[in-house]
């Protein structure tokens, strides 16, 4: 009798940037983010359960639960079908515990017209995170009747992924003739500090602006939108800084960027760099155009092929260390737990992400009424921000862990102020965020 | 739609205050309206605290085995076997680092005096098994007092002043005082010529440390230097 083929458990080592999420991990933190699809009707949650489902067939390395390893952390095959889809919450983004889920390192929930998909860094980043929640948005409206086809960040769901999406990219762009490493930035920086909600609670507030006035104002200036948002949120910062008197330190703002504009890969796994710009006020009162070219000419000359590839090297170079290799896992985590601890986000004030437009089939314009990215809250950082346009309509998601709305206000106020209209919405409920009892 | 007078931003229909500026909202156009559903739920979910209990439970059943073992081996084995230190300080043990597991709410001053009373009752207990040259009044109970009464002042101090440097300066100041009290004890206790010795040239550089913090602490030109140049 012929014997049968032995099937493989299907695993996936982490990719370069995902090695120092787990060792991250807290009780009461994780580095984890949010896509928010608001759709025109009422969400019914048996189909986006099927939705789920069908949807994480095509994504092979979002099927997966994190295992421990002698020397490294590992994902492995799901054996779990798919994970619960539960009502959405007011405290989004708490921390991940890899047991909870079905073991899955990604959470769904939905809410009146919106699906929320809840992703552990680990496992990608927002590039990633978009293909899978607009092609689950996608299907979900498939099994609702409607006629989407596949294009752009929707995923064609019968076809089987490719090696490329699944691949760890980082190490593919290394060029061993230039091996030069960019040095981080390890100085201490100004952080807006109130007081703090409780463990597990955010304050979350989103502003929806018209993409057609950003751009023009962005234009006026001669700057990028997300060159101008950066901007806007470095100087808001630095105002509060001037407002606190504390001017000994820099504020500088973290800017993540997508190396897939630079270096060709389909990767659904991370593949994106920080770059932090940084003023100092020890050189005296900036004015907001001063910022703003500081930010865009940094931007600029940090965004060339040279430049990221010798960050990339920067990062991998503790990767292929041999004797950080060779450290066991729990030594490893324990370093990278008192290194976070220690410096984690010391050396940024606030960081704002810009995923850009999303680019989907016209066919679902009609049904997705707005789309949200929220980055999660960071652990000392005030002012975590991350931008997704929809349309005409971009979405600014500010993420924080104190009670105050200082940096919310002066961002926000600052665009109203240059004629920019603003819509906010908040989990906060009358003035005061949401706290258990 | 409403918008917010202070800060210039639309709102959601039904909001009563504005989410940036807490400023209130009223409208009278929106009063007949329904309003529509938050953007967010009223539910929180709150991830079950770690359960500090069973951990508690954990560590006293590791701390029970070696007192097992010993007991074991001086029964069957080695009769001469000191045992009593054994078991003191494993009950030492469990009082410092699994009594607090217990407590649902943390309660430092309550855990410090509990913690004073077992140092005391465990140094007592050894003083009773090795009393040799009287030691415990004259040694063992000024160190554990002052040491106690240092780390109480310190609790105390912090929660009043949150400023790296003045609390630099606060410990600088107990480290010095329980120096101080820890040179005369074993001074007097050994019969030594002078009172004092060694505490004094420790507590002559934590003075200077202390001015060099004072400095710093109301000189914010200097405070910006120092941060300067010595930041990690």
């Amino acid at each position: 009798m012929a014997k049968k083929p032995v099937k493989l458990k299907e695993w996936y080592k982490l990719d370069n940037a995902a090695k120092i999420f787990p060792g991250q991990n807290r009780s009461n933190w994780s580095n984890i983010f949010r896509f928010g699809v608001e759709l025109n009707e009422k969400i019914d949650s048996g189909i986006l359960e099927e939705a789920v489902r069908i949807t994480l067939k095509r994504f092979p390395c979002f099927d997966v639960r994190i295992r421990r390893g002698l020397f490294w952390y590992y994902l492995e095959k799901n054996p779990n079908p798919a994970p619960p889809v539960n009502p959405d919450v007011n405290n989004p983004c708490r921390r991940v515990k890899w047991s909870e889920n079905g073991r899955f390192l990604f959470r769904v929930y939905f809410y009146e017209n919106r699906i929320s998909v809840e992703f552990y860094h680990a496992l990608t980043d927002a590039y990633g995170a978009a293909h899978f929640a607009m092609t689950l948005v996608a299907v979900y409206l498939r099994l609702t009747g409607k006629q989407i086809p596949d294009g752009g960040m929707v995923l064609d769901i019968n076809e089987k992924a490719s090696a490329e999406e699944l691949e760890d990219a980082f190490p593919r762009f290394v060029d061993k003739r230039y091996p030069a490493k960019a040095e981080r930035q390890k100085k201490f920086v100004y952080h807006y500090r109130g007081t703090r909600l409780p463990d597990h609670h955010v304050n979350v507030t989103t502003g929806y602006i018209p993409v057609d006035k950003l751009k023009e104002k962005a234009k006026e200036y001669g700057v990028t939108v997300t060159e101008f948002l950066a901007a806007v949120m470095l100087f808001s910062i630095y105002r509060i800084a001037l407002r606190e008197g504390k001017t000994d330190r820099e504020v500088s703002v973290q800017v993540p960027v997508n190396l897939r504009n630079m270096f060709n890969t389909k990767t659904l796994r991370n593949f994106s760099l920080c770059y932090s710009v940084r003023i100092n006020p020890q050189k005296g009162e900036y004015t907001f155009t001063e910022v703003l070219h500081a930010v865009s000419h940094y931007l600029k000359y940090i965004n060339t092929e040279k430049e990221l590839r010798a960050m990339i090297n920067g990062n991998l170079g503790l990767e292929k260390n041999l004797l950080a290799r060779l450290m066991p896992l729990w030594l490893k985590n324990l370093g990278i737990n008192i290194a976070f601890h220690i410096t984690g986000e010391q050396s940024v004030s606030g960081m704002v992400s810009n995923v850009g437009i999303l680019k989907c089939p016209e066919e679902m314009l009609p049904y997705v009424s707005r789309v949200m990215l929220m980055a999660g809250p960071g652990v000392i950082n005030g002012s975590r921000c991350a931008c997704v346009t929809w349309g005409n309509t971009l979405a600014v998601t500010l993420t924080n862990i104190y009670e105050q709305t200082d940096i919310q206000r002066e961002f926000f106020t600052s665009l109203v102020k240059m004629k920019i209209p603003v819509k906010i919405e908040s989990n906060r409920r009358n003035g005061h965020a949401e706290t258990e009892g | 739609m409403s918008y917010c007078v202070n800060c210039g931003v639309e709102l959601e229909n039904g909001v009563k205050s504005c989410p940036l500026c807490d400023v209130a909202v009223i409208n009278p156009a929106e009063k007949d309206k329904i309003p529509t559903a938050p953007a967010y739920p009223q539910r929180l979910e709150i991830p079950k605290a770690l359960n500090r209990r069973f951990i508690a439970f954990i560590l006293s059943m590791v701390l029970i085995i070696p007192n097992i073992v010993v007991a074991l081996v001086k029964l069957l084995f080695v009769e001469s076997l000191p045992t009593p230190f054994i078991y003191c300080g494993s009950a030492l043990c469990w009082v410092l680092f699994v009594l607090p597991l217990l407590f649902r709410k943390a309660k430092p001053f309550l855990i410090w005096f509990v913690d004073t009373v077992a140092v005391l009752a465990a140094t007592w207990f050894i003083y009773y098994l090795v009393p040799d040259g009287g030691w415990f009044i004259p040694l063992a109970l000024p160190i554990i007092f002052s040491f106690s009464f240092c780390v109480g002042l310190l609790m105390v101090l912090f929660g009043f002043y949150r400023d790296g440097p003045i609390r630099t300066i606060i410990t600088l100041a107990v480290m010095s005082f329980f120096g101080i009290i820890l040179d005369v004890a074993i001074n007097r206790f050994v019969g030594g010529e002078k009172l004092l010795g060694v505490s004094l040239i420790v507590s002559a550089c934590f003075v200077a440390l202390m001015v060099f913090f004072t400095v710093v602490a109301k000189s914010r030109r200097f405070r910006a230097w120092v941060t300067r140049k010595f930041f990690v």
